[in-house]
């Protein structure tokens, strides 16, 4: 064992003993920051979803309040029923306006509504449907409402909800952040991400399917999960009661928490050249 | 899906048919007549042709095509006849009395072999059932679609549910309202083009006098019905820059077949473009539809009409079984310029004595895979172009 030898051996131990404290408060910190990353993005995705939501919440308010109009003015007049099936032609979004009788064979009803939900809107109650895919393949929603100009009769009509289907499409975040919106049984209803719209369209399950099923007795739904496309995601989560929706804004984690992985892998690289430089001078000196 | 038989009933079928049998002759975006299984084509007046076969054209069967050939095939149901004159082959329809080029346009050139019959096109079907067929290039040719596999998919749904995982490469027929489930598909995009109907409104001449329906045709306001039916899916034909309002008279009952829900909508608009005389809108099944079209007993029908190429579009407005003129309509102006194939001189007619107002003339739109380069809707047939589109990296 030679000087050289033991200097070495000095040197290693006393940039090691400097180091360990800084390896653990550098790792502490970059876990604190990744959390607190991880945290933040929750929360801006959240934020996202929350303001989907309300964007679908008021474009389905409206709806609802033009259809208010239009069953509170409705007459019994012969050019009633004219009026209704044109109101189409200015309001896209509505579907086919008809007076219903509670009485009526259930074939003449809105196809998701019952005789019994069409008698309580008859009698003064506003009745919806659940959210469903209609023959042309856009979510809709069957609506009845009270014609009170009307004796004993209904105005329904099926909500299309393809500008929902759209908004929650052209949600965008970052370069692979999208947007997917769920019923509460956990079918897919729109969906940003190309790969998980044939989803919508054939009701398969996807990753986020499991999560809400599994939610349903009031479970919290996670922040970091393997998401629909198999890669794991930050996620913000946002519950629409009006519509028994569910919209998850999710971020691949790769994007979300790229500037916390850029801070661990510097802490590793300056790490490296302390430990490097400490040795040098100790090997030298 | 029907027998990919030069003669096919079904969608699917009429669309492949493009690929494995050659007409004489298609038209190009100009309207324009573009020789197929002719080398060179001249027309000779509204009723006559002249060509020359393409040298070197064989059945799939790789039989020549020879004038018998051409005429056996011809002569089931054209209408049309074919003689000789030394190189050139003449095609006579004044016996018919239609445009030649209308009658030579549809007609697809087929052999009969055993129970099945061959084309002069690119492609040959080598397996069809009932929801499959199999196409396969005569002669490969590098860069280009080398066979083909059709799939008569039972709905909407399952058809955009495949494209949308990336299993099919061309969904002919996608409804403009489905395209936004396309949107940022970056492995499939849309092409799209002018169909060759266009929508119209037909005027009853039975129940409308000559001054009723001029008055209709300078009372509806079409920009406004054009915009109300179809939004900007549907190219505009001209329209009068003003509109004077209708003489007041009885209300008029709209028919919409049910063919599709542009046609209710087209029939809604049309319906409260005419104020205080719109009366009850008829949606009715397509047969009896068409009956009502055949006796004429009706004021206003929306219905769709060939618009081009023009020859077609003279078709309708000719005394013959493929007719559109309203029963009770008679214009010989329109008529001498329908036999002639003068397209200013029927739309001047039209004008003066309507028995229909223009619309629109809609686009059809289609997905493709995004490899697939020169993909384009034709003129005539959806993708008769397809045997033309090359497969990129």
């Amino acid at each position: 064992m030679n000087r050289r030898w033991i200097a070495t051996q000095l040197a290693a131990i006393l940039a090691l003993s400097g180091l360990l404290p800084i390896v653990g408060l550098g790792a502490l910190g970059v876990a604190i920051l990744r959390r607190r990353s991880e945290a933040a993005a929750q929360e801006s995705l959240r934020a996202l979803a929350e303001q989907a939501s309300e964007r679908v919440r008021v474009y389905l308010t409206q709806q609802r309040e033009t259809l208010r109009m239009i069953a509170a003015n409705l007459a019994s007049d012969a050019q009633a029923v004219t009026r209704l099936e044109e109101i189409r032609l200015d309001a896209p979004s509505l579907g086919p306006l008809r007076m219903v009788d509670p009485g009526a064979p259930p074939e003449k009803l809105p196809p998701k509504l019952t005789p019994a939900q069409v008698k309580s809107a008859a009698e003064g109650k506003e009745v919806a449907s659940s959210v469903y895919l209609g023959k042309d393949l856009t979510p809709a929603m069957d609506v009845c409402l009270p014609a009170r100009g009307v004796v004993k009769g209904a105005i329904c009509t099926s909500l299309d909800l393809l500008e929902l289907q759209r908004l929650v499409q052209r949600i965008h975040i970052g370069e692979e952040g999208y947007a997917v919106a769920l019923d509460q049984s956990g079918r897919l209803l729109a969906a940003g991400a190309p790969q998980l719209r044939a989803a919508v369209l054939t009701g398969e399950r996807s990753a986020e399917s499991a999560l809400v099923e599994k939610s349903r007795g009031g479970g919290a739904l996670p922040g970091t999960f393997d998401g629909g496309l198999g890669v794991q995601v930050v996620a913000g989560w946002a519950r629409l009661d009006e519509l028994d929706w569910i919209v998850v804004v999710e971020q691949p984690t790769s994007e979300a928490l790229a500037g916390a992985r850029a801070a661990r892998h510097y802490f590793y690289i300056a790490l490296l050249v302390a430990l490097i430089i400490s040795l040098g001078v100790g090997i030298w000196q | 899906m029907s027998a990919i038989d030069g003669r096919a009933q079904t969608t699917l079928a009429v669309i492949a048919e493009d690929w494995v049998f050659e007409p004489i002759a298609r038209i190009d975006d100009n309207d324009a007549l573009v020789p197929v299984l002719a080398s060179v084509i001249e027309l000779d007046g509204p009723h006559r042709a002249r060509f020359k076969l393409r040298p070197g054209a064989t059945f799939s069967d790789e039989s020549p095509v020879t004038f018998e050939s051409l005429k056996s095939s011809l002569d089931e149901s054209a209408g049309f006849s074919l003689s000789m004159s030394g190189e050139w082959i003449l095609a006579d329809n004044e016996k018919q009395g239609g445009p030649i080029d209308a009658a030579l346009l549809p007609m697809q050139v087929r052999k009969k072999d055993g129970n099945r019959f061959l084309g002069t096109g690119p492609f040959v079907v080598v397996g069809q059932d009932d929801r499959h067929a199999l196409l396969k290039r005569r002669v490969s040719v590098p860069g280009k679609i080398d066979q083909i596999e059709l799939d008569s998919i039972p709905t909407n749904r399952e058809a955009m549910a495949r494209a949308l995982r990336g299993e099919l490469q061309v969904l002919p027929r996608i409804e403009p309202r489905n395209l936004e489930f396309f949107e940022h598909v970056t492995k499939l995009r849309v092409i799209h083009g002018a169909s060759p109907q266009g929508a119209a409104l037909f005027l009853g001449a039975k129940r409308l006098s000559a001054e009723e329906r001029l008055a209709l045709l300078q009372g509806i306001d079409i920009k406004e019905l054009r915009n109300t039916a179809y939004g900007d899916t549907c190219a505009s034909l001209g329209h009068a820059a003003e509109t004077r309002p209708l003489p007041p008279g009885r209300k008029l009952d709209v028919i919409a077949p049910e063919i599709d829900d542009d046609f209710l909508r087209l029939g809604l608009a049309t319906r409260r473009s005419l104020g205080m005389r719109g009366g009850q809108l008829l949606r009715l099944p397509l047969e009896q539809a068409f009956a009502a079209m055949k006796s004429g007993d009706y004021d206003l029908f929306a219905a769709p009409i060939l618009m081009r190429p023009q020859s077609m579009f003279s078709v309708a407005f000719r005394q013959g079984p493929r007719s559109l003129l309203p029963p009770g309509y008679a214009n010989a102006e329109l008529e001498r310029a329908a036999e002639n194939n003068d397209h200013a001189g029927m739309m001047k007619a039209i004008e003066a004595d309507p028995p229909l107002i223009f619309v629109c003339q809609p686009e059809r739109y289609t997905l493709v895979d995004s490899r697939l380069k020169g993909a384009r809707v034709g003129p005539w047939g959806l993708l008769e172009t397809l045997p033309n589109w090359e497969v990129g990296e």
